[in-house]
């Protein structure tokens, strides 16, 4: 398992690095400090990058056929959904310890500063449960199948701001007020415990299910 | 030491909604070399992808090295060289990585007989997997399964698409494994040529059932090809071939049971009203293709 | 000898390979297998003869015309299997049969649908449903559908069953014999060239080593092992490659009808023992490979 592990991590620390880049350009061009807008793209990176990951990997594996020459490998499948799954979890929990970390650093105002740490924590752990759906879904209805999919899906979510705002007449401040009220009562570690253990579910299904 | 079967199959079921593989009863015992042959669709990467752990089996008893692939896929991958029907590669990686890569997964690997093979199947070291043909993910894929000390080897189409030469190679090399080194090879092939080469035991695979499962040489034994004019045979005789032909100035025929009908056709051969021909595999594969058609 | 298709002193070069002075005439009526390794230049030879590659040199006449300067009429006379079959998968084997049949004269629709129930392909089902083995029949029902003078084929049996394959070679024999056609056929399966070809070329490293009757080929070729002191000279001349073992030698001959008589003692004695040789095995004699 490590080696596979070895093997994917160069694509993980390149959509990594992409993604960090691109997340210290926007930092820099807003003055590098604490503002709305770089908590908002600093979370929505979190939350992006273990998707982007996977499915940069995914459809070089599918290219590759790659799971059929793994398969054909002194591996289990356990340890081949296993690796991604590690892989994944690594990926998010560093990119977040790193934002996180690089937020304290920049500092601000220790109100919005720890709201901004809540957060980011929350986009990391819904990062990973969207993760974990993305790879249980791609090992369970293929990675076409799945792709199109999703894809109907978020252009199908664009639509959910709109019908908010046209039906509910919820604007995105009333969505800001909700959020920032949501994460002043964030209780961290029963949360993480939560998602890691829906987390650890999910991988075992994906491992059940990738057999014929 | 016991003599274990390196393969044994017992009422192994895989069902399907167009098709069913049901396998009664086949064995291989340790260093020979087994044949399957059968049409497309018959079920041979199914056979083999359950060994394999590739595919989970509806039923029945498996046995690969004495073990159960569902529960140590991981330890008959270790001791299985194995080739499958479309060898998979990451492309955009050199031969040579490939080879570093898959080395990392085995208990033992041999470097030089890896190099050596390379040289051999005249693959280059530094070329990217996209840049190889068909045939040279095949020998690539064959030159992996050598390396690793496999006491079994288990070849899905190995010489598919490999010409004539490197498939007499191929051949050579696996006699050799199991020969000198008494290891064991199930090979699958639409080559029949190079089964009756190579194999000890042949076993023909028609829709999902293995029809005939014997010693090469019994085979070759009780099936023969039989030319006769009209009258030379008698009416039981003449029902129980296969493959009947009327040609312009005779009939043909294949038994299946000539050490059975021997004394029959002595008289009639010296006569020359019957010629005894060897047959190929083919017409065998074909004649019991066409009987489990008649057979509904 | 009325040939179908004349190749004279053909070139062609590429970084790595040449195909180097090809003379070939593949007479008219009959099967020619074409063997060899991988990379020989058996489908570059194909493609120059199709005209979808430029030579470098020489010239190929197709029924008497140049396929450079006639590319249609030959193309009309040509009917052409490759290696992988290209159709578009959501469509059926009749809509397929009349979008072709645009670009050939002298389809023949009957003589199409014929061919899909002759090969039992379902003329309305979706080519995406059909196995390897049916894709490969109906891409041969669509080269025979125009009547071709000349059917060529490159590696179309790899990968097939040996059922499909009879079906598809003993198909390709009685055209030929019964419609007097020429038929030219690649494959690395040197069995179904044994059973079904009249002549054979073996190509190596871009040359034609041999073309014979097939007949002759086998009759001629046989592999002699033989005892010290039990040939004579002229006998011995006849044999290369020759061997010494332990116990007795090897040796190939390439002209065996003419030493059969004066060998027929010493092979009574004991002294000598011929064993056949297989097109593979001429191959493999010819490239230099034991």
């Amino acid at each position: 398992m490590w080696l596979i592990l070895k093997n994917t991590a160069k694509t993980a620390g390149g959509v990594f690095l992409m993604v960090a880049l691109f997340v210290t350009g926007i930092f820099i061009l807003s003055g590098i400090s604490l503002t709305k807008t770089t908590i908002i793209i600093g979370g929505m990176m979190i939350f992006t990058l273990p998707v982007v990951t996977i499915i940069i990997r995914e459809q070089y594996e599918e290219k590759n056929k790659g799971y059929d020459f793994l398969a054909s490998l002194p591996l289990t499948r356990l340890e081949i959904t296993g690796a991604r799954f590690v892989l994944i979890l690594a990926v998010d929990v560093l990119f977040a310890a790193c934002l996180i970390g690089f937020f304290s650093l920049v500092g601000g105002d220790p109100g919005r500063l720890s709201l901004s740490r809540a957060f980011l924590l929350c986009c990391g752990l819904g990062g990973l449960i969207m993760a974990g759906l993305v790879l249980l879904g791609i090992f369970g209805l293929g990675y076409t199948r799945f792709l199109i999919i999703f894809l109907t899906f978020f252009v199908f979510l664009g639509f959910v701001p709109m019908l908010l705002l046209k039906v509910f007449d919820i604007g995105p401040k009333e969505i800001a007020a909700f959020v920032i009220d949501k994460m002043t009562g964030f209780q961290a570690i029963p949360a993480a415990a939560v998602v890691l253990l829906v987390y650890a579910g999910l991988f075992r299904l994906t491992a059940c299910l990738k057999m014929e | 030491m016991e003599t274990q079967p390196v393969l044994s199959l017992q009422h192994l079921e895989k069902k399907y909604r167009e098709f069913r593989l049901n396998i009664e009863s086949l064995c291989l015992e340790r260093g020979s070399i087994l044949g399957l042959i059968g049409p497309n669709g018959a079920g041979k990467t199914t056979t083999v992808k359950i060994l394999m752990n590739m595919i989970r089996r509806s039923g029945g008893e498996v046995r690969v090295l004495g073990l159960n692939p569902r529960k140590d896929e991981k330890e008959i991958k270790q001791r299985v060289g194995y080739v499958g029907e479309e060898p998979a590669f990451y492309g955009d990686k050199t031969v040579d990585w490939t080879g570093k890569y898959v080395s990392g997964f085995f208990r033992k690997w041999d470097t030089n007989r890896f190099q050596e093979l390379l040289d051999r199947f005249a693959i280059s070291r530094s070329k990217k997997i996209q840049e190889l043909s068909k045939g040279m993910k095949v020998k690539l894929a064959l030159a992996l399964a050598l390396s690793h000390d496999a006491e079994f080897y288990i070849l899905d189409e190995p010489t598919a698409g490999l010409d004539p030469i490197i498939r007499r190679e191929v051949l050579e090399l696996l006699l050799a494994e199991s020969r000198e080194h008494e290891r064991s090879v199930l090979i699958s092939s639409h080559i029949t040529d190079d089964i009756s080469r190579l194999a000890d035991r042949i076993a023909f695979l028609v829709e999902g059932r293995v029809v005939l499962s014997r010693l090469k040489d019994d085979i070759n034994a009780d099936w023969k090809k039989i030319h006769y004019k009209r009258g030379a045979l008698d009416k039981d005789t003449t029902a129980s071939l296969f493959s009947r032909k009327e040609h312009a100035f005779s009939l043909s025929g294949i038994t299946n049971k000539f050490q059975e009908l021997k004394q029959k056709f002595e008289k009639p051969v010296l006569d020359g009203d019957v010629k005894v021909e060897n047959v190929d595999l083919d017409d065998i594969l074909i004649a019991l293709v066409e009987g489990e058609k008649s057979c509904g | 000898m009325d040939n179908i298709c004349t190749i004279k002193n053909l070139r062609k070069e590429y970084k790595e390979f040449v195909l180097e002075d090809v003379s070939l005439d593949l007479p008219r009526g009959y099967i020619t297998g074409l063997i060899g390794p991988n990379g020989a230049g058996k489908t570059t030879t194909i493609k120059l003869i199709m005209n979808l590659i430029q030579a470098d040199g020489g010239r190929i006449l197709v029924n008497g015309l140049d396929p450079t300067v006639e590319d249609i009429k030959v193309k009309n006379i040509i009917g052409y299997v490759g290696e992988e079959q290209y159709f578009y998968q959501i469509r059926s084997a009749r809509w397929t049969g009349r979008f072709v049949s645009r670009f050939f004269d002298g389809w023949d629709n009957n003589m199409y649908l014929s061919l899909l129930e002759r090969f039992g392909l379902p003329p309305k089902k979706m080519i995406r449903k059909y196995s390897k083995g049916m894709k490969v029949k109906l891409a041969l029902a669509i080269s025979l559908s125009h009547s071709p003078d000349f059917v060529i084929l490159d590696e179309p049996t790899s990968g097939l069953d040996p059922v499909v394959r009879r079906d598809v070679m003993d198909y390709l024999k009685n055209y030929s014999v019964e419609q007097n056609k020429s038929v030219l056929i690649s494959s690395h399966i040197t069995d179904d060239i044994a059973r079904t070809a009249d002549y054979v070329a073996f190509m190596i490293r871009g040359k034609i080593e041999l073309f014979a009757a097939k007949d002759d080929l086998l009759s001629n070729w046989k592999k002699i092992h033989f005892t010290p002191k039990a040939l004579d000279a002229t006998m011995a001349a006849t044999l290369e490659r020759v061997e010494n073992h332990m116990f007795g030698s090897v040796g190939y001959t390439r002209r065996y009808t003419e030493i059969q008589d004066s060998l027929s003692g010493p092979k009574a004695e004991g002294k000598v023992k011929v064993e056949n040789m297989g097109l593979d095995d001429i191959l493999i004699f010819l490239a230099g490979r034991h």
